[in-house]
């Protein structure tokens, strides 16, 4: 996973898809559409290549814009942790919320 | 002697016997994160801490396992009432929507004596009555007002300079009135005007109808006559005769004042905050420059951005939080609104921090010409040409066509944050809310793209350094807390 920095293009490098979902790499690429062009290809059946081209041309750390992608990796997989594992008391909470009001729709 | 009770620690749970509650969590800053539940309760926790929670190992014996318990992100075998007080929450928290519209808006003229460079109103010379609603717009827009199953019912009149057309502002108040007495609404009324054409006899019928006012003051003498130009040049002195004139007939707490930041305003907020206490006022809302109308004519808008606008608000609070710890009494109310829904289980009628969106929900507005709007941002950019927002028309459409137009459910269904990207997965979100009139206005669609929005920008921004003061300042905390209306 050590990137490649090329000033010109941007900097790649590999993610390991039996580590991090398909879901979790797209969600960090959206969050960096205010600094960074992303690309994502398929270089192996578990691996991924992460391009990110700089919008901003001048002075940009690309080590220090790889070392947020893989914190906001992190972060990502940590949330779909809670998503998973809340995901029917956060169900039954809304459901229980919003019943008795006018908002519910009876069937 | 054996006793008959277990030692303390059997009634303690086991490390890892816990079970997560849903939240959200997003960075506090370079060492923190903040974890928000659906209520908006929240709990700044380290890196490390955090993914031991969420692993499922935190020990019951640190501190912040108590917390994250009374604050319902977990629930252990020792309590099971966690999810029951979260949903009585969640509950209170998005009561507002099952009331529907409370905020009605009346534009009663668009023609105006003052020529502000921000103004997002493309406003009309104060000769041109054309541009005035007529009664009987008036009364269809009060039939289509108390269609609202809101019980509580603001009016709201607006311009160009509403007090133009003092006449239907009368008409109006007099009417919904004699309505309300089979209506028995909790029936409010809030004048906004620039006071210049305020009078004794204006003033006294206020006070008989309980009619509160809101104006505008920008700071200094010099940095408001620059804002807001009049033919004679004088708008600051115009409007501070106006202030006093209105609270010796009306009493002091019946008129605010609103500003708004200007370029120039940015290294001025000292002085601005300053004036306000002068002025007697008690707080002060830190309004940051909108997208619309004149202001993008003049290109007023865009002459700071979000950055420097946070940079402006946080030496604001700071400055507000200073003079308290002095002894004045005074809050910022945009952080108010937002420490209430921090701090409390109840939400705010604050339309641009709204989910679904606030506008046409909570607030909506009557032109002057009969159109029906969601908000005063969505007329303001038809009167540049773009109807995109427009709902209908008070003599040509019923209320079920107009509160049912696509003009108002696409954008209050694209932009629900609960389903957006990045909003969804936001620890703000219980904060935040959806704005589609700027979202459209800055980037063409009613979701926008919140890495390239201004709007979560500054509100993520004020979010952060509220939830810092709170964590990090115990006398800032107090301040804050203080500020929290029940």
């Amino acid at each position: 996973m050590s990137p490649t920095p090329d000033e010109t293009i941007g900097t790649s490098f590999e993610v390991d898809t039996n580590i991090y979902s398909l879901e979790a790499i797209k969600k960090s690429a959206y969050r960096f559409a205010d600094r960074a062009g992303v690309d994502l290809s398929f270089v192996a059946s578990n691996k991924i290549q992460v391009t990110l081209v700089p919008s901003c041309k001048n002075a940009v750390d690309l080590q220090q814009m790889v070392s947020e992608f893989r914190s906001e990796l992190l972060d990502q997989d940590l949330r779909e942790i809670i998503k998973r594992e809340t995901a029917p008391i956060r169900n039954l909470i809304l459901a229980h919320a919003f019943s008795r009001t006018r908002l519910v729709q009876q069937e | 002697m054996a006793s008959v009770f277990k030692e303390e620690d059997q009634f303690e749970p086991v490390t890892g016997s816990y079970k997560l509650l849903p939240f959200r969590f997003s960075r506090l800053d370079d060492k923190r994160y903040v974890a928000v539940n659906e209520c908006g309760e929240h709990q700044v926790l380290r890196p490390l801490d955090l993914e031991t929670f969420v692993r499922g190992k935190l020990s019951p014996h640190v501190e912040h396992y108590t917390l994250l318990k009374a604050k319902h992100f977990l629930s252990d075998s020792s309590s099971q009432i966690g999810p029951d007080l979260l949903t009585l929450k969640v509950r209170t928290k998005r009561d507002r929507i099952a009331n529907f519209t409370s905020l009605h808006m009346f534009v009663v003229t668009l023609r105006c004596n003052h020529s502000c460079l921000y103004c997002q109103v493309s406003r009309q010379s104060e000769d041109r009555i054309a541009f005035d609603m007529t009664e009987e717009m008036a009364d269809r827009a009060l039939d289509f007002t108390f269609k609202s199953p809101s019980p509580a019912i603001k009016i709201e009149f607006q311009g160009g300079e509403s007090l133009l057309n003092f006449p239907l502002i009368r008409h109006i108040v007099l009417a919904a009135e004699t309505r309300n007495l089979t209506e028995k609404r909790d029936l409010a009324f809030v004048i906004a005007t620039n006071l210049s054409p305020v009078t004794d006899e204006i003033l006294e019928f206020c006070r008989e109808h309980n009619i509160y006012l809101s104006t505008s003051l920008d700071g200094p003498e010099d940095l408001h006559n620059g804002n807001r130009p009049n033919p004679t040049r004088d708008s600051y002195a115009v409007t501070i005769e106006g202030i006093n004139r209105a609270r010796a007939i009306l009493g002091e707490d019946k008129i605010s004042a609103l500003m708004t930041t200007t370029k120039a305003s940015l290294p001025r907020i000292t002085e601005i905050v300053d004036e306000y206490v002068k002025q007697g006022f008690h707080g002060i809302f830190l309004r940051n420059l909108s997208p619309y109308g004149f202001a993008i004519k003049t290109r007023y808008y865009g002459q700071y951005d979000s950055e420097e606008w946070l940079s402006f608000y946080r030496k604001g609070l700071d400055y507000i939080i200073e003079l308290n710890k002095q002894g004045i009494r005074f809050s910022e109310y945009y952080t108010a609104l937002i420490l209430r829904k921090m701090l409390t289980p109840y939400g705010t009628g604050f339309v641009n921090l709204q989910s679904p969106a606030g506008v046409g929900i909570a607030g909506i507005i009557f032109n002057y010409n009969g159109e029906v709007y969601p908000s005063d941002e969505a007329r303001m950019k038809a009167e540049m040409g773009d109807k995109v927002f427009c709902m209908g028309h008070l003599l040509k459409n019923t209320y079920e066509d107009i509160m049912l137009s696509p003009a108002l459910l696409t954008p209050l269904e694209e932009s629900i944050p609960e389903s957006a990207p990045m909003c969804e997965e936001c620890a703000f979100l219980p904060y935040c809310g959806a704005d589609p009139d700027y979202h459209y206005a800055t980037q063409g669609d009613f979701l926008g793209h919140k890495a390239l929005s201004g709007f979560c920008k500054k509100n993520m921004g004020v979010f952060r350094y509220i939830i810092r003061k709170l964590a990090d300042d115990p006398d800032a905390r107090r301040i804050l807390e203080s500020w929290v209306a029940w």
